[in-house]
């Protein structure tokens, strides 16, 4: 056949090349719908039937453009990489379904030593693959890809002597997409080899369930080595999100990620926030014992905090660690107060959220509501709230006031303004969701500072003379036009 | 006929109609009736529950259940249902070989009836029970086409439903008792009723008919008159004729002495006011726009009625008529004099409203201006002045009216003829001037409203701030929404104009009206005419200057890293806090432009000069607005603050109190450091010109000296502007940390005096703090009833409140009897249900005993024998 040497020919030119590896798709998505590309049975050579021969020559072909391609994953041309591994996961879809060699004895035939080559080409350690690891996004949201992607990655793993950036990084673009479905889920999985349209008829024959117990093996063993690996910031911050979502309840011992956890959570910044998450559940569902935990928490509330990206989380976090009923009613003061006075600094979308947060403890916390009706004290000569104070024992905010809303009451922007307004008034009797407030931003803020209603345009009724010459003008003496 | 009625039992009172009601009523077995005591006995009122028949109902009771609870006990441990549904099955009566014939007349009667479910062609449609053949159909539509064929009401009332049908038929009765004795039979009396409406349709059709023709009628007769009248319909000159002979004058002032009956008496007007007078009622005025402004400022509504003698807007209408009617009538001097043949089509032809307006308007006004237009033509800066002397009166403008309507009561006529005299010698004398005047910078009297924002560029290009003030003056004066037509929607264009003029002198690249002079210095120019149009059209402004914030919004939301925006932008922020008050709780235009000054400071990068100006001008602008309300932005303390932070010497800059979007490391942490000693110094302005200037390297010491210098003055004075607040120390608190961190020696004498002061000044904040208490409620007073008392007894008692008050309470009421049934029908049900399974185990005992009994006997039998055998042996 032609394409050998054509491919050998025009090994420099992309667009031969890409026509190529089209080409070739295509004739062996046919080969494969037709049967031509089954396993004749094992004979002396003299014995084979003529068909019997062009088969097992069609095979020979058929791994040679599979190795070849698998070598197009490292051409230095984008496109040609990502055309080569789309029409690799096709194949791969093919083959499974219409499975060369016949094994009778294994019923889900999924052709996985052509997935390993694969992706042991593609976590390589000397090239950044994850642009065209992202292209394989679709195919795992199947759950058998899924499942031996993860068995691949355990085996690759393994084998891995020296582990560098790159590699991890490849690695990570993989482990991320990784999602073992809960047991007991209901069985609307896709699978990736009846991905076409004749899924429905089909269907009994290629009969596949999840192994949970062997892919949660392979998942611990891959992140008892991965946590052990020296991590890139950007990886670090990865698998902070990543390990409380995705694989904490499927570890044998989540307790192993506690000094992991503690660690970052000790840090400060941002990690921290990001740490908060797998140091709560370690808390909530593994008994884990931490001392110091809301100490620490309190010191997270920064005036950074606000701009920090992780925000909303940061705040619905809060919010489930201070639903507790059993809370010293000091260190709720504590929080509550801290929040008011980081309200004085927060920007404006910001505060609603805080004043909210601040309303709902205060419903939680009878006791609290010292802090904003406390009628038997006298004058006070100074704040006792101390800002700079760490511990929240220490911080003396259960004899404080809450002031700074008192402020706000007098905020320039409406909503905030009406938002401390329970300040002077009863408290409402339903909590409000915080989660309507924790991502709001000034764009929808001014979005619904346009669509308010107001009864009448008001104007001014002094005339004004110029750009700075106005009746009560304070800017006339800092600024002139030109 | 009989007297229909229920009949009381009572013996005494059916005695007269006793045969017909022994018919209806059984004979009751008086050992089961009940008679229910009645406690108090009411005249008149019929009651229902007087007597009972327990045992009877009981047994009735009984028997339903029987039916019912029973089957379904019996079938209580059984799965499925047995339901026979063959002909004839369950009648015992029936003889067997009718049922046989049923049920094979049913199954033909099944296999012919129908060949097809969907074979419509052996069906007829109907519609009320009439086929709707293509005959029938055309006759059917008519039926319903008018509401005149409706019966009318008295004949429905008369004869549907049953209607009257019983006082008329006794009526009738007796009528036809006389007539003849045998009485209507229902048939003949639904014939009567046919034949009744049939005959009601058909007059009212004829009727219709009738009008019909007579309507078509008068309308030929209209127009063959009007065709004979088309020769001598009424014509303006005609009009003015009759006015000047005074048929018509004459006419109409009858009607009115008939109608108000104040014949000969002159309108009262206003006095005349002392300039002590008017200065007061300006006051007043000011005092109560600003008592306004506070209320709003709270957020409390301003009513309505208030605003409407004192609101600005009041200030317009009230001057109105002055300006319009003052050049109103230049422009009639204009046309008389043959000035301009532009004038004359842009003056809004009023026709018959002219004339009155003249009458209201100004006499004085209207000398004035005739004389300074004959003395413009002469020199054009005595018209200017005039024209500014104008305009400084419009704040006088309710004292002018005054003036006006005095004088033009009086002798209007007179003045007019010797305005026109004047007017006339002056035209004569001055045109060869004029003509070889033709300048080329004479700037037109009025102005048409330009279609295109071209036209409009092309009006105000190359020409100085003066001109393009007259002009816009003028613009603004012809256009006047009092003059009516479409002027107010001429006045929100030429505001767009404005908006779309700043816009292009402001930019980068500004637009250069003209040669030398700065295009910025414009913007001195249009913000008075800005505010101008505003006071007309408050509504309509505010709504285009939002288009244009929204657009300037949008332009700084698009990137993700915010940045301040140029001149273009800030000079919108700075102007609508001089058309709108900035001190409203609430406001159309200030509160989203104050989300966007907040957003700006809050989020937008600080790492040039360029930024740094416009960040301090935005500030600037935002401390301004809030200066009036005294209200709380923490995004402005938190921008002043952080420009101190990136002014302030440290070796560890993260310790230091800052905020994003100030960074600690980095080049931008250190702009403003000093890197030497600045002594030389002097207080100057910045500018908002360098705002659109593009980024610099390095930023001029001065420059730094300059922005910490005006940072402090605005600390300053926000510090004094927030006392108020409680918090306000902890507000101040980074502020006193940064400054301590600033290098004052090297900094002049001036900003290191400025700076003391702040210090001081945060230093002074009230410090006394009382805990919050909320405040003590008034305690709720408890409930007070007065006693209901009846006046009018009407035998039941009157329940008070609303609809649905009453309602539920019925409601209530209703689901409480029939829950107390309910329970009392269970109750029975399980006293059945007992009674049942009594008898059944009774029943089951009974027949054990028994076998018991018989085998016991056999058994004794058995034994009797037995001994007997053993007696025998």
């Amino acid at each position: 056949m032609p394409e050998a040497s054509e491919r050998e020919s025009a090994d420099d030119k992309e667009e031969t090349l890409s026509g190529a590896i089209t080409s070739l798709h295509a004739i062996f998505i046919f080969l494969f719908q037709e049967g031509d590309l089954v396993q004749p049975k094992i004979m002396p050579e003299d014995l084979l039937s003529p068909s019997d021969k062009y088969k097992k020559w069609l095979i020979e072909r058929f791994k040679e453009t599979h190795t070849q391609l698998i070598i197009l994953l490292t051409h230095e041309e984008k496109s040609i990489q990502e055309l080569s591994i789309v029409c690799l996961l096709k194949l791969l879809a093919a083959e499974g379904k219409h499975p060369i060699s016949d094994k009778s004895g294994k019923k889900y035939a999924f052709p996985d030593q052509q997935l390993k080559a694969i992706l042991k080409n593609l976590i390589s350690e000397t090239q950044d693959n994850c642009s065209l690891l992202t292209l394989m996004l679709e195919a795992m949201t199947f759950a058998d890809f899924n499942y031996w992607t993860l068995k691949h990655l355990e085996n690759i793993l393994k084998q891995q002597k020296e582990i560098n950036a790159i590699f991890m990084n490849n690695f990570f673009a993989l482990l991320e997409l990784v999602d073992i479905p809960e047991e007991n889920a209901p069985e609307s999985q896709q699978l990736f080899l009846l991905s076409d349209e004749d899924a429905e008829n089909e269907e009994e024959h290629y009969s596949f369930t999840y192994p949970t117990t062997e892919a949660k093996k392979h998942l611990n063993s891959i992140w008892q080595r991965v946590i052990k690996w020296n991590l890139t910031p950007d990886l670090y911050r990865r698998s902070l999100v990543l390990i409380p979502d995705k694989v904490l309840h499927h570890m044998k011992q989540p307790l192993l990620f506690t000094d992991f956890f503690m660690e970052s959570y000790d840090l400060g910044g941002p990690i921290s926030l990001l740490a908060l998450q797998g140091v709560f559940i370690l808390v909530n569902k593994y008994n884990l014992d931490y001392p110091d935990f809301y100490k620490k928490l309190y010191r997270l509330y920064e005036p950074t905090v606000f701009h920090a990206k992780y925000r909303a989380r940061f705040f619905m976090l809060c919010d489930k660690f201070l639903s507790s009923s059993h809370l010293p009613g000091y260190l709720v003061a504590a929080f509550a107060k801290r929040m008011s006075w980081l309200a004085l600094q927060a920007p404006a979308p910001c505060i609603v959220m805080l004043l909210h947060f601040i309303v709902n403890l205060l419903i939680r916390y009878p006791n609290l509501r010292v802090l904003i009706h406390n009628p038997d004290v006298p004058e006070l000569e100074n704040d006792p709230f101390d800002p700079m104070e760490p511990d929240p024992a220490k911080c003396g905010a259960s004899n404080s006031s809450l002031w700074e809303v008192a402020s706000l009451k007098h905020h320039v922007l409406p909503e905030v303004a009406k938002a401390a307004g329970f300040i002077h008034k009863n408290l409402p009797i339903i909590e409000h969701n915080l989660g309507d407030k924790v991502e709001e931003t000034y764009e929808e803020m001014y979005e619904r500072a346009c669509k308010m209603k107001v009864k009448t345009t008001a104007t001014t009724f002094h005339k004004p003379e110029g750009l700075f010459k106005y009746q009560d003008d304070v800017m006339s003496d800092m600024w002139s036009l030109t | 006929m009989a007297k229909k009625g229920k009949f009381k039992p009572k013996g005494g009172e059916g005695r007269g109609g006793g045969g017909a009601s022994k018919d209806k009523e059984k004979k009751l077995n008086p050992f089961e009736v009940h008679m229910n005591r009645i406690k108090y006995d009411v005249v008149g009122r019929k009651s229902k529950n007087d007597r009972g028949l327990p045992g009877v109902s009981r047994a009735k009771a009984i028997k339903k259940r029987e039916r019912t609870l029973l089957q379904e006990y019996k079938v209580r441990h059984k799965s499925n249902v047995f339901i026979d549904r063959r002909i004839g099955e369950n009648n015992a009566t029936m003889d067997p070989e009718k049922k046989m014939l049923l049920r094979l007349a049913a199954v033909k009667k099944k296999q012919f009836s129908k060949k097809s479910l969907f074979n419509l062609n052996d069906e007829e449609l109907t519609h009320g029970g009439v086929a709707l053949t293509e005959g029938n159909f055309n006759d059917a539509s008519a039926f319903s086409d008018d509401d005149d064929d409706m019966l009318d009401a008295q004949f429905v009332k008369d004869t549907h439903f049953g209607g009257d049908f019983l006082t008329k038929r006794k009526e009738e009765d007796e009528s036809t008792k006389k007539d003849d004795d045998k009485p209507k039979s229902r048939k003949e009396w639904i014939e009567e009723i046919i034949a009744e409406s049939k005959k009601k349709k058909a007059e009212s059709k004829k009727e219709k008919e009738e009008q019909e023709e007579a309507v078509s009628k008068l309308n030929d007769d209209y127009q063959k008159f009007m065709s004979i009248m088309v020769g001598h319909a009424m014509t303006d000159a005609d009009k003015e004729k009759s006015k000047k002979d005074g048929e018509f004058r004459d006419y109409d002032s009858l009607v009115r002495e008939l109608g108000l009956e104040r014949t000969g008496k002159a309108k009262a007007v206003n006095k005349m006011k002392t300039p002590e007078e008017i200065a007061k009622e300006k006051k007043t005025r000011l005092m109560a726009l600003e008592a306004d402004r506070i209320r709003r400022m709270k957020g409390e509504d301003v009513a309505e009625v208030k605003t409407k003698g004192f609101s600005a807007d009041d200030l317009n209408d009230s001057f109105a008529p002055v300006e319009d009617n003052r050049f109103h009538v230049s422009y009639k001097d204009g046309k008389m004099l043959g000035h301009s043949t532009e004038e004359v089509g842009l003056q809004p032809d009023t026709g018959d409203t002219q004339s009155e307006e003249s009458e209201d308007g100004s006499e004085i006004e209207a000398d004035e201006d005739v004389a300074g237009e004959g003395s413009e033509k002469e020199e054009e800066d005595v018209e200017e002045e005039d024209v500014e002397e104008a305009e400084d009166s419009d704040n006088e403008s309710d004292t002018y009216s005054d003036i006006l309507h005095e004088s033009s009561s009086e002798d209007e006529e007179s003045e007019q003829v010797v305005e026109k005299n004047k007017s006339k010698s002056k035209k004569t004398s001055e045109k060869k001037r004029e003509l070889m005047e033709a300048a080329k910078r004479e700037i037109p009297y009025t102005f048409t409203i330009p279609q295109e924002y071209e036209a409009f560029w092309a009006l105000i290009e190359e020409r100085t701030p003066g001109e393009v003030n007259t002009i816009m003056e003028r613009m603004v004066a012809c256009h006047h929404p009092s003059l009516g037509g479409d002027n107010k929607a001429k006045c929100d264009t030429i505001f767009k104009y404005l908006l779309q003029t700043l816009h292009l002198i402001c930019d980068t690249e500004g637009e250069i009206i003209m040669e030398g002079v700065h295009p910025m210095v414009y913007v001195d120019v249009l913000v008075p005419h800005m505010y101008e149009i505003v006071q007309l059209s408050a509504e309509n402004s505010a709504n285009a200057f939002m288009q244009v914030i929204e657009e300037k919004y949008a332009d700084f939301n698009t990137r993700k890293s915010k940045r301040y925006p140029t001149a273009d932008t800030l000079v919108f922020l700075k102007i609508a806090g001089l058309l709108f008050p900035a001190s409203d709780y609430q406001h159309l235009v200030m509160t989203p432009l104050f989300v966007f000054m907040t957003h700006l400071l809050g989020q937008s990068q600080v790492s040039t000069q360029r930024e740094v100006s416009a960040g301090l001008f935005v500030a600037s602008v935002t401390l301004e607005n809030v200066m009036a309300s005294k209200r709380f932005i923490p995004e402005l303390c938190n921008f002043l603050n952080g420009l101190l932070f990136i002014s302030a010497k440290s070796k560890d800059k993260t310790k230091l109190p800052h905020q994003p979007p100030f960074k600690p490391v980095g080049p931008s942490s250190s702009l403003l450091e000093l890197k030497e000693e600045c002594q030389d110094y002097e207080p100057t302005k910045l500018k908002l010109t360098d705002v659109n200037e593009k980024a610099v390297e390095d930023v001029s010491e001065k420059f730094k000296v300059l922005v910490v210098h005006t940072c402090t003055k605005m600390l300053l004075k926000l510090c004094k502007c927030w006392s108020g607040l409680q918090a306000v120390r902890s507000i101040f608190n980074s502020t006193s940390v940064l400054l301590e961190a600033l290098p004052a020696s090297s900094y002049p004498a001036i900003v290191q005096e400025s700076m003391s002061t702040l210090k001081e000044a945060i230093a002074n904040l009230p410090k006394h703090l009382q805990p919050l208490a909320k405040q003590e409620g008034r305690p709720k007073a408890l409930n007070m009833y007065e006693p209901a008392v009846e006046t009018i007894f009407e035998g039941v008692k009157k329940r008070f409140g609303t609809k649905e008050q009453l309602e539920r309470q019925k409601l209530l009421y209703k689901v409480k009897r029939e829950a107390k049934g309910a329970r009392r029908e269970i109750q029975r049900d399980r006293a059945f249900l007992g009674r049942q399974k009594l008898q059944e185990t009774l029943q089951s005992d009974a027949e054990r005993k028994r076998k018991v009994n018989q085998i016991m006997s056999g058994l004794a039998l058995q034994e009797n024998e037995h001994k007997k055998m053993k007696k025998k042996k």
